[in-house]
């Protein structure tokens, strides 16, 4: 059964209306072009996974629906289709696996509580969604002292269309790390709200690769709440074809905040005539005992660097992909989890990396 | 090895080499000298086949047509050009870069690649030879590099890319007296019957250690004048304007 797609969205837990592009946080978005568009809601999926997962704590979810799980007690699991929670009582790192169906649409939501002093290291894996479109929400609370690494990998079908929000709550002297590669997807949109109280930190970095006609969005909204809390957005994107990326951050700094850290920065590499970047640092200042920064530079590749290169007779193809990866490997060495940085490694394959 | 015939340079849509002549054989060496500005980077960026140029007429090399060559195609044909201000490439870590830029020549050339154990110890041989800190291959090439390990960076890509036409626009710039010794060293050590050097000086100092075979004065776009070694210790005792004036 189909369903137009402003009837799903009206449905969906994340939106309470159909967002327009008036809207400042839907101004850069494509949304428009999909709602004459069909999508099936998939009730029941197919239990067969092809390739298990050989980490060793994991859940395995198609369409929203957990098909099967690997965890030990410490972890708490409810869940439902289309919703999934999680409560971590001790260190553990859990890998997500989200694949989709052809033109399914899905609208998941994940709750998780990470307790006091425990650390959660959490990868995501989204992959498959022919010409789907996926609503995915995530709502994290970091209980005081607790840590969260969390890397997503946006790996869909090249005609997806997903959009990831992610809700953190960080409690005093928490923090959050995340890395989001945003690779494949005809539109992929991946929000972040996070609110930081006395003490707790975020480092949020992304990585957009896009080619094609693609669009990615990465919106980024930094509220510190409490004293002494420290946030470091960064992006990179790489730019290619007709494609277009969007970043933008606004970094929330309240009245009565003291002693407080923020940074912005986003870096684009724009490598045709085509490719478009819409970067909006912002940053919201309120008080007066801080320091922040915030940075956006768009450049192409140095043809004097490739000149070098070539005179050692290196390739110019060969050039080009050694100073794309120059670009990009700081962010990649940022990822601490040696585990995670082998999978993005492993996405990224010889073009990218 | 090396003939050019009648050769036009332009770069930025300036003319900088008119007409120039030049032909270098087999295990020659020869150094170019000339007032700033006169075409001498040029000439070795037009051999070397760099995007700035535009050239036009004859540069045969071992009868080969260079200027339909690109440059890695020239490079990986033996021709090398150490650079007067090697540029700093951030993120691309040095050994990695020498050991694509080594196994790209070779797989070109139909030869196989060298393995990581037979080039970390062609590598560590010529750091030894030329006394160059074994950390530079784990930084990011050029980037943070003094004026001294930056011509001694290109000194080391020579030495292991092992090329037979050497183009080296003043190597001898800016090095204190013990790095341009160390410098000469890794010239003279590739020095031989098979290879070929073009060498952009300003100083006679180099030329100590490094005796030419010939020495061309260019001006104005072309080869006013040409000798030996003798010329290049006229022009240091006289200058530019006694010299070509007794021309």
């Amino acid at each position: 059964m189909f369903y137009l797609l402003p009837e799903l969205l009206r449905q969906s837990s994340m939106f309470s209306h159909i967002p327009t592009k008036k809207e400042e946080k839907w101004r850069f978005s494509p949304l428009g072009e999909y709602l004459n568009r069909e999508y099936k809601k998939v009730p029941l999926a197919h239990k067969d996974i092809l390739d298990k997962p050989k980490e060793e704590y994991w859940i395995y979810l198609r369409d929203g629906h957990v098909l099967e799980l690997k965890l030990p007690p410490s972890v708490h699991v409810k869940h439902t289709p289309f919703t999934l929670e999680l409560n971590c009582f001790e260190d553990i790192d859990i890998y997500l696996y989200l694949d989709y169906s052809t033109q399914s649409f899905v609208d998941f939501r994940i709750n998780i509580i990470i307790q006091e002093h425990v650390h959660l290291s959490l990868y995501y894996s989204y992959e498959g969604g022919e010409k789907a479109f996926i609503l995915h929400s995530s709502h994290i609370k970091l209980e005081p002292y607790a840590r969260l690494s969390q890397t997503q990998v946006h790996n869909l079908s090249t005609q997806a269309v997903s959009i990831v929000e992610n809700r953190v709550h960080l409690d005093k002297n928490s923090f959050f790390k995340n890395f989001s590669l945003l690779k494949e997807g005809e539109y992929i949109h991946n929000f972040f709200h996070t609110d930081l109280h006395y003490q707790s930190e975020a480092e949020i970095t992304s990585l957009l690769l896009t080619h094609q006609r693609q669009k990615s969005i990465f919106s980024c909204d930094v509220n510190h709440l409490g004293d002494r809390s420290t946030s470091q957005v960064l992006s990179k994107q790489v730019i290619r074809d007709k494609s277009t990326c969007v970043v933008d951050a606004n970094t929330l700094i309240t009245e009565k905040t003291k002693a407080t850290e923020a940074t912005q920065a986003s870096h684009a590499l724009l490598l045709d005539e085509d490719a478009h970047i819409h970067s909006k640092p912002h940053l919201q200042i309120y008080s007066d005992d801080l320091s922040a920064s915030h940075g956006s530079t768009v450049g192409e590749l140095d043809q004097e660097a490739i000149s070098y290169l070539c005179s050692r007779g290196i390739s110019e193809e060969k050039a080009r992909s050694m100073l794309i990866s120059a670009f990009i490997n700081d962010i990649l060495e940022s990822i601490d989890d040696t585990g995670h940085k082998e999978h993005i490694l492993k996405t990224l394959g010889e073009d990218d990396a | 090895m090396l003939k050019i015939k009648n050769l036009d340079v332009q770069i930025a849509d300036k003319d900088v080499i008119h007409g120039l002549d030049l032909d270098v054989k087999a295990g020659e060496v020869h150094v170019v000298m000339g007032l700033n500005g006169t075409g001498k980077s040029t000439l070795l960026k037009a051999i070397a086949g760099s995007y700035e140029t535009k050239s036009k007429g004859i540069m045969e090399y071992f009868d080969k047509d260079l200027l339909s060559l690109s440059a890695n195609e020239r490079a990986t044909e033996g021709i090398f050009m150490s650079f007067q201000n090697p540029i700093e490439i951030p993120g691309v870590n040095t050994i990695y870069f020498l050991r694509t830029a080594l196994n790209e020549q070779r797989i070109s050339r139909g030869e196989k690649s060298l393995s990581s154990v037979d080039f970390m110890k062609r590598v560590q041989e010529k750091m030894n030879f030329l006394e160059i800190d074994k950390s530079i291959l784990q930084r990011s090439l050029n980037v943070g590099f003094s004026g001294g390990e930056k011509k001694k960076s290109e000194i080391l890509q020579m030495m292991i890319l092992e090329p037979r036409l050497i183009l080296l626009d003043e190597i001898d710039s800016g090095l204190d007296i013990d790095a341009l010794k160390s410098v000469a060293k890794g010239i003279n050590s590739l020095r031989g019957k098979q290879t070929s050097f073009i060498i952009i000086t300003h100083y006679n100092r180099l030329l100590e250690y490094v005796p030419p075979d010939f020495v061309h004065i260019l001006d104005h776009g072309k080869i006013v004048k040409s000798g030996n070694a003798s010329l290049a210790k006229e022009l240091e005792e006289k200058g530019y304007e006694d010299v070509l004036s007794s021309t």
